[in-house]
């Protein structure tokens, strides 16, 4: 994992993205426990509010769930839920900034087709 | 567990500037950071809550109870700093033996597994340590002591890079373990950015900020761009400016809060802060007049206008403690 603050993005988003890539991954898998927030807390120093915070978001999206003095565990279908979500994400948020920033450079509809569909090709 | 700091006031010369300026701040269990320049009253602030100084006026309560000359109080606060205790002949662990007294109970694991991390031999003699490594057995010795309030004042100097990543790992399992109100003073910000919770700015003995230490990204936007487009849209937005800074035409100035993205004018590209930036912005002595006057190039064409928006940003707010600091800085 790999945590910067200054790249505008709250940290505790960041702490969300990355244990949503690791499920992707298949690092933590379903029906296991994730690290703890103390864990995850000391070996990246951040403060565990933030870690939590963080945590909290994938149990609201019903990737993570809290068992009662345990700790967190991979929720059944997160796997795919998660690569959803991501999926979700890099279109409705990735793709439109990155066609207004084509937009502002003045690169038509048709130039950047192109561009895109060379990149398949390859 | 609530730490209340009302009305704090401490002047050290009679008729002198008061090193502490009416500060209140209630803190809660959490790490917080102490942010402050050289002489802002970090320090001192610290010094009173641990009883070691007394306050010219105002009051410090643990739950409710007045600190002061208050050993059942005091017996749960501790508070390292510079001031080094004449201890030379002692052994680390004598060290460690006092503390445990004092403060009725000391987690020797934790403080050998701390002390064997830093390379220090738990049974070594403390002149025979080096000055990093006496502020190693400090601050091993007041992570473990049972206390509810932790104070540290400046704890990673003369620590090297690595020790202080080291020690911000200790920190942060002792307060894992055992959540209390944990202060931390310190100049290397940056380091800390994601370690604290809150973050409490003081500015010329006052609180100037304080906040969710993940949250200050949207304390402050930087606008960068064609100056006279983010002058008028500063102005007709009515935005308060923190910092102005130019080179030539192309202007990066710093306003309070966050901007909604849609109202960016177009040609100008808008970011947030980190904490170290942001506290420099708050705290820096670079205000808007101070720019407008040492810019040559741009004197004419956009100096005079943005110092007019400067103006409308420091306007009198008795509700904004920044507000303050900043007309009585410009």
């Amino acid at each position: 994992m790999h945590f910067d603050d200054t790249s505008g993005e709250p940290l505790f988003r960041q702490v969300a993205n990355q244990l949503n890539e690791a499920i992707i991954a298949g690092i933590y898998k379903e029906g296991e426990q994730v690290p703890s927030t103390t864990e995850i807390s000391t070996a990246y120093r951040i403060n565990p509010a933030t870690v939590l915070k963080g945590m909290n978001l994938l149990v609201d999206r019903g990737l993570l769930e809290k068992r009662r003095g345990i700790g967190m565990f991979v929720a059944a279908g997160a796997r795919r839920r998660a690569g959803d979500d991501r999926r979700d994400e890099f279109l409705s948020v990735e793709v439109a900034r990155f066609v207004a920033e084509a937009k502002r450079l003045g690169i038509g509809a048709d130039e950047l087709k192109a561009i895109i569909e060379r990149g398949y090709a390859s | 567990m609530t730490l209340a700091i009302r009305d704090l006031t401490k002047t050290f010369r009679k008729g002198g500037a008061p090193a502490l300026d009416h500060v209140n701040l209630t803190l809660k269990p959490g790490i917080h950071g102490l942010f402050g320049r050289n002489g802002a009253g970090k320090s001192t602030l610290l010094g009173v809550i641990a009883n070691r100084l007394l306050p010219t006026s105002g009051v410090v309560e643990l739950d409710g109870a007045d600190v002061r000359d208050n050993e059942d109080a005091q017996g749960r606060i501790t508070l390292v700093n510079e001031t080094l205790p004449f201890m030379a002949a002692v052994r680390t662990t004598a060290i460690l033996k006092r503390e445990e007294r004092y403060y009725g109970g000391l987690d020797w694991a934790f403080a050998v597994r701390m002390l064997t991390a830093f390379g220090v031999e738990p049974g070594t003699a403390y002149s025979q340590l080096s000055l990093g490594q006496r502020q190693i057995v400090r601050l091993a010795a007041a992570l473990s002591v049972p206390v509810d309030v932790l104070l540290l004042d400046e704890p990673v100097n003369g620590l090297d890079a690595a020790n202080r990543e080291r020690f911000y790992r200790f920190l942060l399992e002792s307060y894992g373990e055992r959540p209390r109100i944990i202060v931390v003073s310190t100049h290397i910000i940056d380091e800390v950015a994601q370690v604290v919770e809150r973050a409490v700015i003081l500015d010329k003995g006052r609180i100037v900020d304080a906040f969710d230490a993940d949250s200050v990204a949207s304390r402050a936007t930087v606008l960068v761009g064609d100056g006279s487009r983010i002058r008028a849209f500063v102005e007709a937005d009515g935005l308060q400016v923190i910092a102005d800074e130019r080179i030539g035409r192309l202007a990066s100035v710093t306003v309070r809060g966050p901007v909604p993205m849609r109202d960016i004018p177009e040609g100008v590209v808008a970011s947030g802060l980190g904490l170290q930036d942001y506290f420099i912005r708050v705290t820096g002595v670079t205000g808007v007049d101070g720019d407008a006057a040492v810019d040559p190039i741009n004197r004419d064409a956009a100096g005079g206008a943005i110092g007019g928006a400067g103006d409308a940003a420091v306007a009198p707010d008795p509700a904004d403690a920044v507000a303050e600091s900043e007309r009585r800085s410009s």
